[in-house]
Order: C-alpha cells, then sequence, then structure tokens
C-alpha cells in the first residue's frame, strides 16, 4: 500500500514543551479548600522517515488533565494561619457594626472640622469660619440620619 | 482613624489578608490584626507600610528558610 511506511522517530517521547498559558481565576465566595481538574492541549511533531527515504513531520496533539489545588478563602490564601471558625459572624451584624462606627466616625470628623473652624475664627476669617461651621452643621443632620437608621435596623422585630 | 484593608507584601487583591481592620499589633515578630467584629489574625513578619489617610497597610511576612 501506498501509504506502508516505517517511522522512525528522532526524539524522546519525553522531551519537555511548554505548556500554554491558561486563566484559572474564578470567583472567591467560600471558605472550603478545593481543586479544579482542567486540560491542557499541546501540539508538536515526529520527525520520521519514510522506506522511500523521505523524511518529514506530521504536527499532532497531545492532551492531558491535571488539577490546582486551592483555597477560597482570601485570607488563608494570604498567608493566614488562624481557626476559620472565628470567621464566622453574620453579615446583618457586621453591616451593622459597620455603619455604628461609621456614625461614630462621623461625630469624630464633624468635632474635628468645628475645632478646626475655630481656629479659622481665630485668625480672623469668620466668614470661612461661619462656613464650616455651616458645613459641620449639615454633616450632623446626615449622620443623624444615619444613626436613625441604625437605630430602626436595630429594634427587635415584631 | 479609619479602619483599613491589610495587604501581604503588594496591595493586591489577591493579597487581600483582612477588610475594616482596626487594630494592628505586632510583637515578637508576629503581627496581629483585630477587625471591627473582634476577628484576629496572626502572621509572622512585619508592617512594612501604613497608608493611614489611604486606610491600607501592608505585611511583609518572615521569610522561611
Amino acid at each position: 500500500m501506498a501509504n506502508e511506511h516505517d517511522h522512525e522517530y528522532m526524539h524522546e517521547h519525553n522531551i519537555p514543551h511548554d505548556h500554554h498559558d491558561h486563566d484559572a481565576e474564578h470567583p472567591h465566595t467560600g471558605g472550603a479548600d478545593h481543586a479544579h481538574s482542567h486540560e491542557h492541549t499541546h501540539t508538536h511533531s515526529h520527525e520520521h522517515t519514510h522506506a522511500d527515504g523521505t523524511t518529514h513531520s506530521h504536527p499532532h496533539e497531545h492532551t492531558h488533565s491535571h488539577e490546582h489545588g486551592h483555597s477560597h478563602c482570601p485570607s488563608q490564601a494570604a498567608g493566614c494561619n488562624s481557626d476559620c471558625a472565628h470567621c464566622d459572624v453574620d453579615p446583618k451584624a457586621e453591616l451593622v457594626a459597620l455603619m455604628q462606627y461609621m456614625v461614630n466616625h462621623n461625630a469624630a470628623h464633624a468635632n474635628e472640622l468645628a475645632q478646626l473652624a475655630q481656629r479659622l475664627k481665630d485668625m480672623g476669617e469668620e466668614i470661612a469660619f461661619e462656613q464650616v461651621m455651616q458645613a459641620v452643621s449639615d454633616f450632623e443632620k446626615g449622620n443623624m440620619r444615619l444613626s436613625t437608621v441604625l437605630a430602626a435596623m436595630n429594634l427587635p422585630k415584631q | 482613624m479609619c479602619l483599613s484593608t491589610v495587604y501581604k507584601n503588594e496591595k493586591k487583591p489577591e493579597n487581600q489578608m483582612m477588610q475594616n481592620v482596626m487594630l494592628i499589633e505586632c510583637k515578637d515578630g508576629v503581627v496581629k490584626l483585630t477587625d471591627i467584629m473582634g476577628r484576629e489574625m496572626e502572621i509572622e513578619g512585619e508592617v512594612a507600610l501604613a497608608d493611614l489617610t489611604g486606610g491600607m497597610a501592608i505585611v511583609r511576612p518572615r521569610a522561611t528558610a
């Protein structure tokens, strides 16, 4: 037959070769470690000699799969060695705590702004003092609204 | 005064160690982070940078042999 020929492979099959890059990123929302299996395909050629003395090569592909294990916890990925149990906090409780922090934080900033305004007044900048104090008042009104929302959220459900 | 986000080595999302950090303590080569909920995290290393206006700190872990 015309297709019959001897294959004289002129290389070893374990020749190192590069894999193509792939993007393994995906949303990390849980805390469990696990692995994803995926495949890599690469193409290479085997040069061989036919019975008639012609030497050439055919490209062909190999596919293999492997796994990468990883953690979905960003803190673990960043080197956290702590017990994961302490991370289990009610999301709403955390949100309320953050809002409470912001309300207190804003009140502290309003106080600092009022002190800056006083320094402006001491420098004879009366108009600037009044404008900054107006801003402090507006700031406190907004913070009062936040505080009201927070108080409503902290009320027990009926 | 603001809460901070702490990263390992470099400010990149994948390097984020803890958000809403209210306390950073360094003692005996260990950096201890505490967030607003009281959760704690410890890592052997040092604070490389603390951006107090940007609310960001970077911790450099101790190199392991």
